[in-house]
Formats: structure tokens, C-alpha cells, sequence
């Protein structure tokens, strides 16, 4: 600010040092030989700048006039006019005056101390003078008068801050403009300040941090030149303003800092709310497809976020294949269900193959026949049969095929319907056996076999031939105390083992009232938890003294008493059971006379 | 039940215990055709641990032996407890296969019987 206002004062004195400068040379150049020339010339000069006050043209002793020892002609403005006044005179030898001899000694332009000039200006004024040549010998000077009202007028009203002002003093430290008026050209900066006036005066330009010459308080005082150091002009920074004023750019550093961060936080919050956003609605979307909408997509548009992006195709990749396993399981799950379905059918299928209905031969008083069957868990193998091949003799099968399953269910079907289209009045068993089990092997390495009892009763005799093939041999509760024995039978070999086998007949004769129990290994072979098998000797216990039970209360509480052996544990293997109670001709002959 | 396999010479040796019956024989089955699928062609089946077989069981050392016969193979039993001998006899599987009273007749058997 202090080197802004030099700056202009620069320019306006410079100004007026052109005006002198002029002058000096319109004096070499033009031929001014009379005193009314120079002194026309002169007042012109003066018409044309009214800025400055006054102009002089001083010659040496004898210069102009050889016959005139000063000739000094002066124009200066008083009253808005252009005054004359003859400045050489006796009494005013201007040839020892410092604005004459200053110039004339050194040869170049003179800036005068400034000075107050009563009866002409009355204001402050400095002379410029400028010597002036003819024939290349030193001639006289040319001055310019100029006030320094204006300047100062300037510097006063330079208004630092709110208490802060700017003074100019002269080369020799004199208050030209001054805060305090009455100072003005009476005092000088050395005697108020030493430090500062000591160095305004040398011509530096600097920031000094010291006290406030009129106040006396400390200020920071930054000092430039003007005009090559004729003037020094001061600009005046009270401390306390200063620090109240870097008090309020800390405040406005403050805020500025303050609403920077609040941007900052602004801009963080909303790049956060653009990675939060698609991490929220991939959490939506994780709700979603927990709740079951696998087809629930993301956009991985959402995002520009690398990651996110990439958890979005992850996502999406993870719905996707856990849709694909879904329907995978779905159509799993519906085979299954298919095979459980047809597995149930091949059972329900395979139940109808057996007599179900009691009392199987109602007409027949001769004989109570009873059968049950409990199948394990999958399709089995055990089975029975009964039907009469001609009028007396009724034929009888219980078997129990290798294995389980459908395979097993199958094989028990071929088996039975063979041996029941083999049946006949006319062939011998171990003839029909031979031929069943001729058939079976020819049905290849399935590693499935039959173990059965083919039996035939004639109904009128009680005569009873079986055929073993590798099956437990039956039993009999006879006599009055329904003692229990098993039918010694000669065992041949289980069907489908091997081709050519034998099945040798066993001949037993029954007494009227003899009941014949036939069962499969799923009985003796049922586990308790400790797994021990039910084994043959619980079996004739339970059926010890049944001579007189109804045949299907035999079977029942036979059935009923391995369940409860089994006590809960999963039955194993199929469970048949038949029962028939021979009860003699004579029965017969009475039910036919009645 | 326990399945145990042990080599000696060209011969491989099954031990298996307690029960053959429905609920093990699947795992029996997968094993000794495993076997047989993947070239072995001698087999001793050391019967002394085993209490009870039933018709599944069966079932498998029948499909073995039926499968071993085009290599002619051989399925040898040896050291059936009592119960286990009157199963086999009841069904007539003392008739086709081959079971002998221990280990060491098992094994001179075999040597006696042709290289397949």
C-alpha cells in the first residue's frame, strides 16, 4: 500500500520535473535575445501548467546582460493571475542560494527541501531547478515551484485500517503530511522516532515494527521513497488494529476451514451414501432371497464402486446357482417321490397277489385256513399261497425270496405264478418243483434264489406231502395238550441255486384237529434291542397249546407277540405266517348231513 | 460287522463277523464285487467271526460265485460256526459252494487248484 501511494506521488512530481526540464531546453534552443522574450516565454509557460506554481529563470552574473549583474525573471500565480516579480536584486543574491548553486555544482536537476512560502503560495512548496546551457557553458537555472498542498491533502487522507494513517516526510525528516497538523514542517521524524526517521531519510524502504510516532503506541510502519529519496512516505499499522485484523482473517481462516470441512464431510457422506447404497440393497436383496425369491436380481449398475460392483455379480452368480440347485432338488425330489410312489404300487400290487380273504373256503369245514403278512420297510420277498387243485387236495406255498426290493417283489411274482400254473392234480410235486426251479435258474446270475414250502393236502385223508426247498421246516400243534413238533423234512436245496436239483417228497399223516404252522426266517429271526433273535424256541412257546384258538387268533398273537419281542425296534424283514387246522372227515360228514 | 482284507500270495482273504444279514449286506456286496470287478479272482472268506447269515447275505456270496465262474475264480469259505453251517445246509448252499473247516485247507486248496 506504501509503494502504491509513492507510485502516485512519483508520478505527479515527475510531471512537474518534465515542466522545468522543458523550460531549460526551450532556453538553449530558441533564440531568446531580449528580456521581454524570455519573460513572454516564461509567463507563457507558466498559463500552460496550472499545476505548478511558479517558474523562474535565473541566469549567471552578467549571463543575459552583460551590463546586468542578476537577471532572475519569476512567474508566479497569485490570484489566479500570472504575477512578474524580478527575484535578482541586490538584496537577494541568488547565486549563493542552495536552489542556484546545488544544480549549478553538480550539473544535473535539484530537488529543494520543501519549505513554507508566506506572501506567495502560502502553502508548502519544493523547487525543482534544472541548469540550463548556451555553447556548452553552465548559463543559469530553471526552476519550478511546486505546492505540495495537493500531495499532502493526498497523504492525508490515506485512511489505514480503522486508527491507521500515512505521513511523508522531507529529505531532512521534516513533516510535510502529518497526522498532527501543527508538527507539519516544524518538526521532523528524528525527534519523535529516531530509529524510523534514520532510516526514512537514508532513502530504504522497509516494515519496521516499532512505536507510533504521534501516539506513541506500538505500530507496524512500512516506509518507502519517493521521488529518489527526496520524500519518505510511512504508512502507519497500529498493532492492536493489526491484530484485531489478523484476529478476523483467523476467524475468516476459521470459517473458511470450518465450511471446507463441511463440504469435505458433505462429499464424504455422498461418495459413502454411493458404496452404502448398493451394500444396502444387496442386504434387501440377501432378505429377499432368504425369504425364498431366488429370482430376486441386482443391477450392478448401481455402483461405481469396483467392489461393490463385483459383490453385486457374486450375488447374483449365488442367487443364480442356488436357483439351479433348488430346481435340481426340486426335480430330485419329484423322482423320488415318483419311485416311492411306484415302489408303494409295486407292494400294493404285490399284496393283491396273495389270498387276502378270511374265511378263504367258507364251504370247506374240514379245514381253517388263516395267513397273514407283515412287510418290512421296502418291497419284500416273503409270500403264500393257497388253492385247491381238484376237489380234495388243496395245495399250499410259503417262501421267502432273496433280498428286497423291487427286484425281489418281481422275483416273488414269477415264482408264485409258476408254481400256481405248474400246480396241477395230475403231476407229482417234486415233479412241479423240479420244473419251477428249471425255470428260475434259467432266469441268469441275478444272485437271486427262493427258499419255500410247497405242500398238498388232501382234505379228506389228512395226508400231507411237502416238498423243502431250503426253507425252515413247519410246524404242528397236535393232541389234546397242542404239543408242539416240527415236521422232519428231507430239505432240498432253495430254488434258482442250481439246475438240476431234487426236491425229495416228505409224507406226514395229520390227526383231526392237527394245526400246520408255516413261517418264514422273518419270525425266528427277529431282533429284541439286545439283539437276540426270537429264535424257534420262542416260537413253539407262543404257539404251544393253541389246539384250540381259532387259526387267525394263532397267526395274530404270533404276529403280535414278535412285535412286542421286537420291542419298537424296526422290523427287519418281512413277517408270513399261515395257518391251517385240519379238523378231520368227520367234521365234513357232519357239516354235510346238518 | 466288520469287513478285514489281508493278502497272502494270490489270495485275498475277507474276514467278517457277527451279522450278514439285510441291513449289512449291501456294504458286503459293494465290497467283494468291487473286488472281483477289479481282477481279483482268489477269495477266502474267513467265517469265524460271523454268527448269523440270512438269505440277503446269501444272495451276495451266490452273485460272487456266479461271477467268478467265467474266470473260473474261486470263492472259498472257511471256519462256519455251527449255526451259521445248519443255515447253509438248510438252503443247500453246502451244495454250491465250497467251504472247508479252516484257513490252512483253504489255502493248500487253492494251490491245488488250476492257475486261472
Amino acid at each position: 500500500m506504501a509503494r502504491r501511494e509513492a507510485g502516485h506521488f512519483e508520478i505527479e512530481l515527475s510531471r512537474a520535473t518534465k515542466i522545468s526540464e522543458m523550460v531549460a531546453l526551450g532556453l538553449e534552443k530558441g533564440g531568446f535575445d531580449t528580456e521581454a522574450k524570455v519573460e513572454s516565454y516564461l509567463c507563457e509557460v507558466l498559463k500552460r501548467n496550472r499545476e505548478i506554481f511558479g517558474s523562474c529563470l535565473a541566469f549567471e552574473p552578467h549571463g543575459f546582460n552583460p551590463e546586468k549583474r542578476w537577471y532572475a525573471p519569476y512567474y508566479y500565480w497569485k490570484d489566479e493571475q500570472p504575477e512578474f516579480v524580478q527575484l535578482g536584486n541586490p538584496g537577494y543574491d541568488y547565486f549563493h542560494w542552495e536552489w542556484y548553486w546545488a544544480p549549478k555544482e553538480s550539473g544535473t536537476a535539484h530537488w529543494s527541501e520543501p519549505y513554507f512560502d508566506e506572501g506567495g503560495g502560502n502553502t508548502i512548496m519544493t523547487t525543482y531547478s534544472v541548469p540550463f546551457r548556451r555553447d556548452g557553458k553552465f548559463w543559469g537555472i530553471a526552476t519550478i515551484d511546486i505546492a505540495m498542498s495537493q500531495l499532502i491533502e493526498r497523504a492525508s487522507r490515506i485512511q489505514v485500517g480503522r486508527t491507521g494513517y500515512a505521513f511523508i516526510v522531507s529529505k531532512q525528516g521534516r513533516f510535510l503530511a502529518y497526522a498532527d497538523k501543527g508538527r507539519i514542517m516544524k518538526s521532523s521524524i528524528q525527534e519523535v522516532n529516531p530509529e524510523l526517521g534514520r532510516r526514512m531519510i537514508s532513502g530504504e524502504d522497509g516494515f519496521l515494527r516499532t512505536q507510533d510516532p504521534s501516539t506513541g503506541r506500538d505500530a507496524w510502519i512500512a516506509f518507502v521513497p519517493v521521488q529518489n529519496g527526496e520524500l519518505s512516505l510511512a504508512v502507519v499499522y497500529p498493532e492492536s488494529e493489526l491484530m484485531k485484523e489478523a484476529l478476523r482473517q483467523q476467524v475468516e481462516l476459521l470459517v473458511l476451514g470450518i465450511s471446507g470441512l463441511m463440504v469435505m464431510f458433505a462429499a464424504v457422506i455422498l461418495v459413502a451414501r454411493s458404496i452404502s447404497r448398493p451394500i444396502r440393497e444387496l442386504a434387501i436383496a440377501a432378505q429377499e432371497v432368504a425369504a425364498g425369491r431366488l429370482d430376486y436380481k441386482l443391477s450392478p449398475n448401481n455402483t461405481t464402486v469396483d467392489e461393490v460392483r463385483h459383490l453385486t455379480f457374486a450375488f447374483n452368480k449365488m442367487t443364480r446357482d442356488l436357483q439351479m440347485r433348488m430346481e435340481e432338488l426340486r426335480y430330485t425330489t419329484t423322482i423320488t417321490e415318483r419311485l416311492q410312489g411306484e415302489l408303494s404300487g409295486a407292494r400294493s400290487i404285490q399284496m393283491s397277489l396273495l389270498p387276502k380273504i378270511f374265511p378263504a373256503f367258507p364251504d370247506r369245514p374240514e379245514i381253517d385256513i388263516h395267513a397273514l403278512i407283515r412287510p418290512a420297510r421296502e418291497v419284500g420277498g416273503d409270500f403264500y399261497d393257497f388253492y385247491f387243485v381238484d376237489e380234495h387236495r388243496l395245495c399250499l406255498t410259503i417262501g421267502d425270496v432273496s433280498g428286497k426290493g423291487i427286484g425281489a417283489a418281481l422275483f416273488m411274482a414269477v415264482t408264485k405264478t409258476l408254481l400256481k400254473s405248474k400246480s396241477s392234480a395230475a403231476d407229482p410235486i417234486d415233479v412241479i418243483m423240479r420244473q419251477v426251479n428249471r425255470e428260475i435258474c434259467q432266469g441268469g446270475d441275478t444272485g437271486m434264489f427262493v427258499t419255500l414250502i410247497y405242500a398238498l393236502l388232501d382234505t379228506s385223508t389228512g395226508r400231507l406231502e411237502l416238498c423243502n426247498a431250503g426253507h425252515l421246516p413247519p410246524l404242528i400243534v397236535t393232541g389234546a395238550a397242542g404239543e408242539v413238533t416240527p415236521v422232519h423234512c428231507q430239505a432240498g436245496i432253495a430254488l434258482g441255486l442250481m439246475r438240476e436239483a431234487d426236491y425229495p417228497i416228505t409224507h406226514v399223516q395229520l390227526a383231526p384237529g392237527d394245526t400246520l404252522v408255516f413261517f418264514t426266517d422273518g419270525i425266528t429271526e427277529a431282533l429284541d434291542p439286545d439283539r437276540n433273535f426270537y429264535a424257534a424256541l420262542r416260537l413253539r412257546a407262543s404257539i404251544e397249546g393253541s389246539q384250540e384258538m381259532p387259526v387267525q387268533m394263532l397267526t395274530r398273537n404270533l404276529a403280535q407277540d414278535v412285535r412286542n419281542f421286537t420291542a419298537g425296534r424296526e422290523q427287519a424283514d418281512d413277517i408270513a405266517i399261515l395257518a391251517l387246522r385240519w379238523k378231520g372227515m368227520e367234521v365234513e360228514t357232519q357239516a354235510i348231513s346238518a | 460287522m466288520q469287513i478285514q482284507e489281508e493278502r497272502q500270495g494270490d489270495v485275498q482273504i475277507i474276514t467278517i463277523d457277527d451279522h450278514l444279514d439285510t441291513s449289512t449286506a449291501t456294504l458286503f456286496e459293494a465290497r467283494l464285487l468291487g473286488m472281483i470287478d477289479r481282477g481279483t479272482r482268489r477269495i477266502l472268506l474267513d467265517c469265524t467271526a460271523l454268527s448269523y447269515v440270512n438269505s440277503a447275505g446269501l444272495k451276495v456270496l451266490l452273485l460272487a460265485t456266479k461271477k467268478l465262474e467265467p474266470f473260473h475264480g474261486e470263492l472259498i469259505l472257511c471256519s462256519l460256526s455251527q449255526n451259521v453251517l445248519m443255515i447253509f445246509e438248510m438252503i443247500g448252499f453246502t451244495r454250491i459252494m465250497k467251504i472247508v473247516p479252516d484257513r490252512e485247507t483253504a489255502l493248500k486248496l487253492f494251490t491245488q487248484l488250476p492257475v486261472s
